[in-house]
């Protein structure tokens, strides 16, 4: 304890040398955000600040180091010092390091690799985005351009497709929880979901690099499409999902589909099935008449044996062939007739010619009598005929 | 059925018809049902035309509300 009085630079003095002597004190690593951060000639000066505290900075020849700016977290290497001329503490910055945007980076990379060990990102664990969907759900904000971007693509092309708009904040604390739980609940009730936000910084896009997110991606069933940010923006809900699309409209343009490319389709198919179809009654048919000739032509052979037995065998096989024949081509008469009812794979295009009888379609031989009136109908119009003679044959 | 299930069933019904190794019957009954699900494929796109709704979490279920996009500018 001083016994005297003290003149203020005495008071000054003492203070600053106690400062000096704290070892402790000297070249010391501190976090904190820069505010004011000002130039004057070739130093800087700012208040580093925490959540309660401040601290004035003073950064002599700011051009050696980091150059912060307001609102930077920074990490920053030197010593306080008491300035005795005017009482007051400052600290002396030596250099500076940026954390937040850095250090976010890094820690980004490393959750990176970890999913990809994990498989989170794995190629074989995609599934195709279907090329017909019909319910869309759509993670974003029901704000704001996406959704807007991606009705407005969609309907250009396509006025059938059901969007359904799953609102969810697609910014700041706690957006990754919504975006997650969004994808968890709409799982498995749609064709494809589209996760999407439009550009930012790279902390707005930081919910869609988080391992919640991206691990909800990786467990839906139903195909996602990740669009998230601009052509340059690559998160990890890019990495996890089934399919990235660099933009939201770009994501549009993937569900979006061509309403009679998909009935072209639908036809191509169905004409494939038609003729295939066709093709099996056709060898059915050949299969049996051979049968029938070659159980004919071996029964020729036995003729003098058991003549007139076989004669009656023979005449009932023969029979029982022409009434097998006769059953089957009407059954592809019936198909052709309900092939050619589906639009625009008319069968009678094809040269094919039905006929009718008192407005009754004609099926068999059978059903005709010689000076029958009848009705041909082909694909350009129709020909009254008369039955002149009637032959029951294959 | 989805879009997508009704062109698989289709796509394989004319690839088993086209390997033409079956019975006839069960061709006729294959050709009947790739019929049908065309028909079908045709009449879901003509239905629900293209709605736009916001979903609402309700009950654990998720439900359709209507919806417009503001699209003025």
């Amino acid at each position: 304890m001083f016994n005297k009085a003290l003149s203020v630079e005495e008071l000054n003095h003492y203070i600053h040398s106690i400062f000096d002597a704290e070892e402790m004190l000297h070249g010391i690593t501190v976090f904190g955000e820069v505010s004011g951060f000002k130039i004057s000639g070739p130093h800087a000066y700012f208040t580093l600040k925490g959540a309660n505290a401040a601290v004035s900075c003073n950064l002599f020849q700011y051009r050696k180091t980091y150059v912060p700016k307001d609102g930077d977290s920074i990490l920053v290497k030197g010593s306080p010092d008491y300035y005795e001329k005017t009482g007051k503490l400052s600290f002396n910055v030596l250099s500076v390091q940026p954390v937040g945007v850095g250090q976010l980076h890094v820690e980004l990379e490393k959750l990176k690799a970890k999913l990809l060990a994990e498989g989170i990102f794995d190629e074989a664990h995609k599934v195709a985005v279907p090329r017909f969907p019909k319910d869309v759900c759509v993670i974003t904000s029901k704000t704001g351009a996406v959704i807007r971007d991606i009705y407005r693509t969609t309907r250009n092309v396509n006025q059938g497709i059901n969007l359904h708009v799953y609102n969810v904040r697609v910014q700041g604390e706690g957006a990754e929880n919504e975006i997650a739980g969004a994808l968890r609940k709409s799982d498995g009730a749609f064709d494809v979901i589209i996760v999407a936000r439009g550009g930012g910084s790279f902390e707005d896009l930081a919910p869609f690099n988080t391992e919640k997110v991206a691990r909800a991606i990786y467990d839906c069933v139903t195909p996602v499409i990740s669009a998230v940010g601009h052509e340059t923006d690559f998160s990890l809900s890019d990495l996890a999902a089934d399919a990235r699309a660099a933009t939201p409209t770009a994501a549009a343009h993937m569900i979006a589909y061509n309403e009679e490319e998909y009935i072209a389709a639908v036809f191509s198919l169905m004409s494939r099935i038609a003729l295939a179809s066709e093709k099996i009654l056709h060898a059915e048919e050949d299969r049996f008449s051979g049968v029938v000739k070659s159980f004919i032509a071996g029964g020729g052979r036995l003729l003098d044996k058991n003549e007139s037995r076989l004669r009656l065998s023979m005449h009932a096989i023969e029979s029982a062939g022409k009434m097998f024949c006769t059953k089957k081509e009407s059954v592809l008469e019936k198909l052709l007739l309900r092939y050619a009812g589906c639009n625009p794979l008319n069968i009678l295009q094809k040269g094919y010619m039905s006929l009718s009888k008192d407005g009754k379609k004609v099926v068999s031989i059978g059903e005709l009598y010689v000076g029958d009136e009848v009705t041909i109908r082909a694909k350009d119009g129709m020909a009254k005929a008369l039955i002149k003679e009637l032959k029951n044959e294959i | 059925m989805k879009f997508e299930e009704i062109l698989d069933e289709l796509e394989n019904i004319s690839a088993t018809l086209e390997r033409g190794d079956l019975p006839l019957e069960e061709g006729i009954a294959l050709y009947n049902r790739g019929l049908e699900l065309s028909k079908e494929a045709i009449e879901i796109l003509k239905d629900g035309k293209g709605k736009i709704t916001l979903l609402s979490d309700e009950l654990g279920k998720l439900a359709d509300t209507a919806f417009e996009v503001n699209d003025n500018d």
